[in-house]
């Protein structure tokens, strides 16, 4: 510690942490209406009483899904794409056919993707992700940000449509912003080996699709409040830190899983902490008592609503395919059928590609007021520097 | 006609359709300001246009920074970020649109400000301050023309392209932030770890701004800006600041004694100068939070602050300006958004 300004940002975090964590025990607490009056009277009424923090953020008011829900809007997603290419490719041969070629290289009896297909591709390049960030030394919620932009992102997209690895490449540059650790975009390309106009092409898109909310909450600050918080009741700090280092793995493994979707942050962190007490044996329910059943009207509450949840989690950890890594041969495949099954209308290429241009340069009647836009992007002079891999 | 069905296309259409640009009221180097009107509620509206075309590495920080933090944001007293949207190759930001700011209040000499006219503008400033600060987001830019008015005389926190968020351990923040004249002493010595004290500092800053009509600390440089802080509040000490000497950007300044604030504020009330010296106090562990300061006896005292609708309200009074009086609403914005264009040159240390 070299500066005294330092103690102030290490007990923020302290006390960040609890806070979190106390949205688990009231789940549903009532939102005070922050409307101010202009009578001083009012400070003393607002000051006080607290807003459920979390239920205020993007993350809590856009992105919490059932698993019924998700499972629907991906099968949506996958299909609406199946159809669209075999649309395309009908086109394509149409046009083909009109200029007297052979139609030879476009097949009718696609294989598409399954959705669990797509989602282990995701999830294999998901998992490249770390390694990346950790030869920059970025800390593990960077991570935990690129992987939850992925996800968003293809809430709505397909890898039909756009290759995951192009979507993760920019995921992960745009959470470096979003997390304060700007790279330029040479650097950050010097290190994955790509081209920086994949990169910065897909920004705009993936901004879009995650609806400009850049903030995401994780279960590690949680996990680090609990790890505090059960320090009061621990008969071994050695075996505590343990297991504070077993739920971190697990919170690690959880962001490839749709709990991010599900669950709040602190609840998979609790969750986490008690699937790693058990690893460790160590006695988890000496906190639960200490912290949530406190008298019986708590310990009801805690019954009948945490528990689930926390069961709910470990269920989720335990049989969620995604909790295991996708092999390499496994993704190979997984990709090599995306290919057989490309889009004709975003293969540059094709005719249905030019047609599309045509009609869309035709249509493009959208000027914008100012007459000020129209300068040349400075991005189109960048150096592709990408080599292949 | 897209050539990319996606849905997220095409709300960005749905919302720039929305919104109209009726006419530029500030320009700067990465900006452009207009004032605009929402189609489907006739709402007026600010529209800030952010050129990412000329950025080589995409979205740039300060937009970045400024949506991140908006979207998490929902206070009486911040500016509420409406919408966002690409068009082309700029970013354009829909911003509730407010009329004048505190500075314009501060530097008519055609208004006399009552005392309990600062102290609404303070309990205003500093609600929305400790909603930013709840939520774990420093601003990093307090300053009088950063806080805009409304017609309905409701103060705003606005401009968030310096806000990130802070309090986590062993985070490294950068000490190039916040005007020089409310720049907080820790981040001229080069503090690399700071928390909610240089909001506050700042706030200090603009509140002793509203007592005396002028800048309270304004240095030329940032070396002058130590000398100038020195000189009103007296060198501190290590014992008064532990921990000073080894921040990293320490250097010895000469030795002022402290001279009482109430020299100087001689028409404030003691609650008045107590909370400033609170807001002033060289140790940022030691300097009042947000949520202390709104219950400052200071706010629970006589005068009562002012009600809303009786707060001053900024009207140009120069004749050239007389002429456009019955624009003066629309006009309001321009002085904000041509000094807002003034600080695009700010150069910063991301690491």
């Amino acid at each position: 510690m070299t500066n005294t300004a330092a103690t102030t940002a290490t007990t923020a975090a302290a006390a960040a942490a609890p806070t979190d964590s106390t949205t688990v025990t009231t789940a549903n607490g009532s939102v005070v209406n922050a409307t101010d009056a202009n009578v001083t009277a009012d400070a003393v009424k607002e000051v006080p009483t607290m807003k459920q923090l979390y239920e205020q953020s993007t993350q809590y008011n856009h992105w919490r899904y059932t698993q019924a829900a998700l499972d629907e809007m991906r099968n949506k997603v996958n299909t609406e794409a199946a159809a669209n290419i075999k649309a395309n490719i009908n086109e394509e041969r149409a046009l083909q056919g009109a200029q007297g070629i052979a139609a030879e290289a476009l097949p009718l009896d696609l294989e598409f993707l399954r959705v669990d297909e797509e989602l282990a591709l995701l999830g294999f390049y998901e998992r490249k992700i770390a390694p990346i960030f950790k030869h920059w030394k970025l800390p593990p919620y960077v991570v935990a940000t690129a992987v939850a932009y992925m996800k968003r992102f293809y809430l709505e997209n397909t890898v039909v449509d756009y290759h995951p690895k192009d979507v993760m490449l920019t995921c992960m540059f745009l959470a470096r912003k979003t997390e304060n650790f700007l790279m330029t975009i040479e650097d950050f390309c010097a290190v994955p080996r790509c081209d920086p106009r994949a990169i910065l092409d897909l920004e705009f898109l993936i901004c879009k699709n995650l609806r400009f909310h850049f903030t995401v909450h994780h279960p590690y600050r949680p996990c680090l409040g609990f790890f505090f918080d059960m320090q009061a009741v621990t008969d071994s700090m050695e075996k505590l830190q343990r297991v504070y280092e077993g739920a971190l793995r697990i919170i690690d493994t959880s962001l490839h899983t749709d709990l991010c979707f599900l669950y709040q942050p602190s609840q998979i962190a609790l969750a986490a902490m008690r699937i790693s007490c058990k690893e460790e044996s160590y006695d988890f329910e000496k906190y639960a008592e200490y912290k949530f059943k406190a008298n019986e009207a708590a310990a009801q509450k805690y019954n009948e609503i945490l528990l689930p949840i926390l069961l709910a989690i470990e269920t989720v950890m335990q049989t969620d395919p995604r909790c295991v890594v996708v092999t390499k041969t496994a993704a190979t495949e997984i990709n090599r059928r995306l290919k057989t099954c490309q889009d004709p209308a975003r293969n540059p290429i094709s005719l249905l590609y030019h047609k599309r241009k045509r009609q869309e340069s035709n249509g493009d009647d959208d000027d914008d007021d100012d007459g000020d836009d129209d300068k040349p992007d400075k991005r189109a002079k960048l150096e592709d520097d990408s080599s292949p891999e | 006609m897209s050539l990319v069905r996606s849905h997220a296309e095409q709300q960005n259409a749905t919302v720039y359709k929305d919104y109209k640009k009726d006419r530029k009221v500030g320009e700067g180097a990465y900006a452009v300001v207009y004032l605009g009107t929402q189609l489907s509620t006739k709402r007026v509206v600010a529209i800030k246009k952010i050129k990412i075309g000329q950025f080589k590495d995409g979205l740039d920080m300060s937009a970045i920074r400024e949506v991140k933090t908006l979207q998490e944001l929902r206070h009486p007293n911040v500016i509420e970020l409406m919408e966002v949207y690409f068009h082309k190759t700029n970013l354009n930001l829909v911003l509730e649109y407010l009329e004048s700011d505190l500075e314009m209040i501060i530097k008519d000499r055609s208004i006399v400000f009552m005392p309990g006219d600062v102290k609404h503008w303070m309990l205003m400033t500093l609600r929305g301050l400790d909603h930013c600060h709840r939520n774990w987001i420093l601003h990093r830019d307090m300053k009088p023309n950063n806080l805009l008015l409304g017609r309905d005389g409701q103060l705003k926190i606005a401009d968030f392209g310096l806000a990130r968020d802070f309090g986590d351990r062993g985070r490294q923040l950068t000490a190039q932030v916040v005007t020089r004249w409310y720049r907080a002493p820790e981040l001229l010595f080069g503090a690399r770890e700071y928390g909610y004290g240089v909001d506050i500092w700042a706030v200090g800053c603009i509140f002793a701004e509203l007592l005396l009509r002028n800048p309270y600390l304004p240095g030329n440089s940032d070396m002058d800006q130590l000398d100038t802080m020195f000189r009103a509040l007296g060198t501190p000490t290590e014992s008064e600041w532990p921990g000073m000497s080894s921040l990293p950007n320490y250097m010895q300044i000469k030795h002022y004694p402290r001279t009482p604030l109430r020299l100087l504020f001689t028409a404030a009330g003691a609650e008045t100068l107590e909370l400033l010296e609170s807001m002033l106090i060289y140790d940022p562990n030691r300097r009042i939070s947000a949520r202390e300061a709104l219950l400052h006896p200071y706010f629970f005292g006589k005068p009562r602050p002012t009600p809303l609708e009786n707060l001053p309200k900024h009207v140009r009074e120069t004749p050239e300006a007389a002429k456009l009086k019955r624009k003066a609403h629309v006009l309001g914005a321009l002085d904000r958004m041509s000094d807002d264009t003034k600080r695009t040159a700010r150069v910063l240390d991301f690491k």
